[in-house]
């Protein structure tokens, strides 16, 4: 048994449709009951950003090297007009550091916000709720999430961000001093 | 000198030499005795002769008296007939005893002598006579007492005596002389005939010697050689029948050989008369391949327009390619700026969750973008990918159509090389023929020679059976002249 071919035209009318369709349906449930994650992979594996743990998702620019002995720390970049210091995010994990440089930041903390990076952004990725349990064996993971085929690490935005914080003011508290 | 060295044929020579010598000496000895014997015996009866004469001319003599005597008494002329025989007939004896006793000058003296007295005796005779007839009987009788006639007639008897005596007298000398060359004849005729026996039989003794021996072991190696010849003869007689066989399978495979030219000769013609119609079917070929060279250049020129065509319709896609990067790009900036909507939302708390849906909607609809663009780019870089593909392949078409216009060029220079290798053939064809026909020629002319050497051969075999059976025979004949020589069997 054979499966025609779609021709061109039955592609591009296909498209269409699933266009319309898009926006044609009507809003889901309520979002109380969801959780929206950024889905990413640090080296190779799957991790989830909380977007309400980001200030903003941005490509990586050009990274300058600081002199410093603080773990992670890759450097500064200019986001939007804006120095934010930038970390890499799989030496946090506990990774080896990339030899390649990371192509997506993510920022979080605000009114100062920290540059998180990381190699591969998969796309958005909206969750139940139930479908997220806390798993704090980790480093910097506060949950994990079953999706589909894999379990993804939820990053603990905050309390990494925190922590990088608190490091950079006991610095600067010791220079103070 | 050396015996050996002598012939056989010098030695028999040699002795029928001393042989002929010792009867030619033998035989001139006897000659010369029996040439003296029968002159002794001529002058003996020549002796005898000139005693008849003298005889005679006394008979004569008296005989003519006789006659006178009668006339003289009866006077008849009958009686004349005794006188004129003696007077015609008396020169004649005289010349003949003269003749006789020419050897003896006492003898012709005495003759001479006699002549005178016989002229008396008779001119007496011839006096008294003619007194008688024309006188008378006594005058012719006082004539005849006057003894004028018995005068002449003792002195012819008288000098006829001493002829006699002298001429006895030689008789008696010449019959000893010729009785001595009698038996000197006969010695030497006897010795000589016993010389002549003795050298004769020594020579044969000799030579029958010689002969048994040297002839005895030359009949040996004649017998030798007689079966070596013998064997020799039937060799040959062997070889010439395996020759003739041999002759006679040459003779069948030249027949053969011959049949084969001819068929070559004939094939021959059918591949010339093949390469004269592959030669105008080439040219044919020629034409056509010419023809279809034109039509492939005309697609060749076609296949090029396509490519140029194609390769713009790459550019184009490619075009198409970086138009959709930028959308793509689009998308990819609408969908962070969605994804940090979101964020701002999210952020924003119970008053961002309008906007949120929103972001949502414009997260989604940046998602639909990337997807389309996505499948818009797979279908673009299919596009690409079946231009380059039909490129690749008009190229390759391209390629192809060059190397087919090569190889029709090539074909049609095959072509024509064709052509000129199957006049070549052509030729080449007819020359096969020709030589063929002259090597068939040339091949009865060697079966015609190997037919004459078959017969040679077959000639060969009789002489050489001839000769077995002359070598044969002549052992036969050794053997036989061996057991002639030696007198025993061998």
């Amino acid at each position: 048994m054979t499966v025609a071919t779609p021709t061109l035209s039955d592609r591009v009318t296909d498209l269409r449709r699933a266009f319309d369709q898009a926006f044609s349906a009507p809003p889901r449930g309520a979002p109380n009951e969801t959780v929206d994650l950024l889905a990413i992979r640090v080296a190779g594996d799957p991790y989830g950003f909380d977007v309400r743990g980001l200030v903003s998702l941005a490509p990586c620019g050009k990274v300058v090297p600081l002199p410093t002995r603080r773990i992670g720390l890759l450097g500064i970049a200019g986001i939007r007009g804006t120095l934010v210091p930038v970390y890499g995010l799989g030496v946090l994990l506990g990774y080896e550091p990339s030899r390649s440089p990371p192509r997506w930041l993510g920022l979080a903390g605000s009114p100062d916000p920290i540059a998180l990076a990381f190699d591969e952004l998969e796309g958005f990725l909206r969750v139940n709720r139930s479908d997220v349990c806390v798993d704090t064996s980790r480093r910097y993971v506060s949950a994990a999430v079953r999706t589909e085929d894999v379990t993804r690490m939820v990053v603990d935005t905050y309390g990494l961000i925190a922590t990088l914080k608190a490091s950079a003011g006991t610095s600067s508290t010791t220079k103070e001093q | 000198m050396n015996e050996r060295a002598w012939t056989f044929g010098k030695k028999i020579a040699l002795g029928f030499g001393l042989s002929v010598a010792m009867l030619l000496l033998v035989g001139g000895v006897a000659y010369r005795s029996t040439d003296a014997l029968v002159e002794n015996n001529h002058r003996v009866t020549r002796s005898h002769e000139v005693l008849e004469g003298v005889a005679h001319v006394l008979s004569v003599m008296k005989d003519a008296e006789t006659g006178q005597r009668g006339y003289l008494l009866t006077g008849n002329d009958a009686y004349l007939e005794p006188y004129l025989s003696a007077a015609r007939s008396i020169a004649q004896i005289l010349d003949s005893l003269r003749a006789l006793s020419a050897d003896s000058a006492s003898q012709q003296a005495r003759v001479a002598q006699a002549v005178p007295f016989i002229d008396a005796k008779l001119a007496e005779l011839k006096r008294t006579i003619d007194i008688r007839r024309t006188v008378s009987f006594d005058a012719a009788l006082k004539l005849v007492e006057t003894g004028e006639g018995k005068k002449s007639m003792d002195d012819i008897r008288q000098v006829m005596a001493a002829m006699d005596k002298e001429e006895r007298a030689l008789l008696k000398e010449r019959g000893d002389a010729a009785e001595t060359s009698a038996k000197s004849a006969e010695a030497t005729i006897a010795w000589g005939a016993l010389l002549a026996l003795l050298a004769v039989s020594a020579a044969g003794y000799i030579i029958t010697t010689s002969l048994n021996r040297k002839l005895g072991s030359a009949v040996s190696s004649i017998r030798s050689a007689s079966a070596e010849l013998e064997a020799a003869a039937s060799q040959q007689a062997t070889g010439s029948r395996e020759q003739s066989s041999a002759t006679n399978e040459v003779s069948t495979t030249i027949r053969e050989l011959l049949a084969t030219s001819k068929q070559i000769a004939e094939s021959a013609q059918r591949v010339a008369r093949i390469a004269e119609d592959t030669a105008s079917g080439a040219r044919s070929g020629d034409a056509t391949v010419q023809r279809t060279q034109e039509a492939i250049g005309g697609i060749k020129r076609q296949v090029d327009l396509v490519v140029v065509h194609m390769l713009e319709l790459g550019k184009k896609s490619q075009q198409a390619g970086g138009i959709l990067e930028i959308i793509n790009e689009l998308a990819e900036q609408t969908n962070i700026l969605a994804i940090n909507a979101t964020i701002e939302a999210a952020g924003a708390g119970e008053a961002g969750k309008r906007f949120a849906v929103v972001a949502d909607e414009i997260r989604k609809l940046a998602d639909r973008v990337g997807g389309s663009t996505k499948e818009i780019r797979g279908l673009v870089e299919d596009i690409r990918a079946a231009v380059n593909t039909t490129v690749m392949a008009t190229e390759v078409g391209t390629k192809a159509v060059d190397a087919g216009t090569r190889h029709f060029a090539e074909v049609t220079a095959s072509f024509r090389e064709i052509a000129g290798l199957v006049a070549t053939t052509t030729d080449a064809a007819r020359e096969i023929e020709l030589s063929t026909k002259q090597q068939s020629t040339a091949v009865e002319q060697v079966n015609v020679a190997i037919s004459s050497v078959a017969q040679a051969t077959k000639e060969s075999e009789a002489s050489a059976n001839q000769t077995l059976q002359t070598v044969t025979q002549l052992t036969g004949l050794s053997r036989d002249l061996l057991q002639l020589v030696q007198q025993s069997p061998v």
